[in-house]
């Protein structure tokens, strides 16, 4: 959901006056309470309660580990504004500003810590719902963990040839569900060689049918004996994106319930994550999918899903007071509105930021003989590591997911200041 | 314990939706390289820009800077004129009147 245009534009005006809507987020079926409150009495709520001050950090991403800290807002309030007895710490708290007959939200986040002085205001510290996804908040969950029902073990009671479409395990009883790609697997441990994933489309409890040739993650099937070890993990292909819409949106039901955390539906953008994955050329299914396997319960969402996203260059952000998934992209690729020196009231230029950390060579291997190693050893770099450059250009190509480039293909630019290369032999 | 979730491309053979091959492994990779590099790999210059109400760009937004008054190493002009930049940080001050955020640029052309 985007900000109404409306509301947007009166809030680009500098003649505007905000009243401040603040909120505890009901989860539906569970018991966090729900308050409210506003600077304002009328007509946002019955229990209007003024809030001092807020204050909003949002969030960054660093370069290149593509690591994201969250937005935090802290909020202060008449002291006794909000019985404590009734809040929860975890509670999903969104601040919203009214502009005029428009209410738009501006941040949302879960409630981390609430401070009460003597002599001060109290203070309601937030961090940002974008990292603050750790447990579960699905109603009727309880204390079960996200993907609860793998790392259940058992042993084959009936041996298993490589290849064939059912796989009759054991007499115990493994959890095996599906997730959008419609297979669910085990991770078998086999006497006749490598550990592998086999993954199948129907499971009658006792036996999984409709089994590939192939196992997942690279691994190979082979032939599986009486008293082997089998475990059951959590199994899907598709974007990284849209396993955050299965596992965020409530009315999103691919994923069974173990696999997703129930916050309401009105914080998370769905369209807007939906529209990222559409923008970007890679789709779900087909030779692009990526396939994850969740071999144990996880106890942080975020820690999930983080390696995920970044690993495919997307991130889990703060927009408008939702939280949503979105694909980065270099300058290239992206377009916005413009601004002016008529617009800019202060603007700093940081030519060369310390904290990229990307210090490349441009050097350019003409010997033509592919396969032998050329290292610019004479080089040194000047860098905050220093050392061998060539070392921090493989780094920067492991950061990108990409392989150390061949010998004949190392052409990479020099970044970090104006000097004199001894670079003998790399013209 | 910490979450386990292990990534891989598609090796699936024969089935829909599943191919045997490490294409997707390399899309991916080719993907990344082509939305983040080799704008990646150099190093960009940050601008922090204020500029006045609250705007709605957000982290991952694209923010076209023109410029006469910002200078770049870009060695063809001292100007930001038309940069397209990257917002990686901030957003409006809802008690003040701005919003600043921090935005990479690339100097195109720039060799250091």
């Amino acid at each position: 959901m985007t900000w109404d245009p409306v509301w947007a534009a009166r809030a680009k005006s500098s003649s505007r006056s905000p009243v401040w809507l603040v909120e505890t987020v009901p989860v539906p079926g569970a018991a966090a309470p729900a308050r409210f409150v506003s600077s304002a009495p009328w007509p946002y709520h019955i229990e209007a309660l003024l809030v001092d001050e807020c204050s909003i950090s949002h969030g960054s991403i660093q370069f290149p580990s593509m690591q994201v800290s969250g937005s935090a807002c802290s909020l202060a309030m008449q002291p006794g504004a909000v019985a404590i007895e009734g809040i929860l710490q975890g509670t999903i708290v969104r601040v919203s500003v009214a502009l005029g007959d428009r209410v738009e939200p501006v941040f949302v986040g879960a409630l981390r810590n609430v401070t009460e002085s003597t002599q001060g205001p109290t203070v309601w510290d937030v961090q940002g719902l974008e990292v603050s996804l750790f447990g579960r908040y699905l109603a009727g969950s309880g204390t079960r963990k996200l993907f609860a029902g793998t790392g259940e073990t058992g042993v084959c009671s009936f041996a298993y040839a490589a290849g064939d479409p059912t796989f009759s395990h054991t007499a115990t009883l493994l959890t095996l569900r599906a997730g959008s790609s419609g297979f669910r697997a085990l991770h078998v441990t086999p006497t006749t060689g490598s550990p592998f994933y086999l993954v199948g489309t129907g499971n009658t409890g006792a036996a999984m049918t409709g089994c590939l040739a192939g196992g997942a993650l690279d691994t190979t099937v082979v032939d599986v004996e009486v008293g082997d070890e089998i475990r059951s993990v959590a199994f899907d292909a598709g974007h990284p994106l849209d396993f955050l819409v299965h596992a965020l949106d409530p009315d999103d039901t691919t994923w069974p319930d173990e696999w997703r955390i129930g916050i309401p539906g009105d914080v998370f953008d769905t369209a807007r994550t939906e529209t990222e994955v559409n923008r970007h050329g890679l789709k779900a299914t087909g030779p692009q999918a990526v396939q994850v396997i969740t071999p144990n319960p996880v106890d942080s969402f975020g820690e999930w899903i983080a390696p995920v996203l970044s690993a495919c260059g997307a991130v889990l952000v703060q927009r408008q007071g939702q939280i949503v998934g979105r694909i980065l992209y270099g300058p290239a690729g992206l377009s916005g509105e413009t601004v002016t020196d008529d617009e800019i009231v202060v603007a700093s230029v940081s030519h060369w930021p310390s904290w990229t950390g990307a210090e490349i060579l441009r050097v350019t291997d003409r010997s033509a003989q592919p396969g032998v190693p050329v290292v610019p050893a004479d080089i040194v770099s000047d860098g905050p590591g220093g050392g061998d450059p060539w070392s921090t250009l493989v780094y920067v190509h492991h950061l990108l997911g990409l392989d150390p480039p061949p010998p004949q293909r190392r052409q990479v630019r020099k970044i970090p200041s104006r000097q004199t290369l001894p670079a003998t032999g790399y013209p | 314990m910490k979450a386990e979730a292990a990534i891989r491309a598609p090796l699936f053979g024969g089935s829909p939706g599943f191919i045997t091959s490490s294409a997707g492994r390399d899309a991916w990779r080719a993907d990344i390289a082509s939305r983040l590099g080799p704008w990646f790999t150099e190093r960009p210059e940050v601008v922090t820009i204020t500029l006045p109400g609250w705007r709605p760009e957000t982290i991952g937004d694209g923010l076209v800077i023109d410029s006469e008054r910002m200078r770049s190493r870009a060695p063809d002009t001292d100007a930001l004129r038309g940069a397209v930049g990257l917002i990686i940080s901030g957003g409006p001050d809802f008690f003040g009147s701005s919003t600043t955020y921090t935005v990479l640029v690339v100097p195109d052309g720039a060799a250091t």
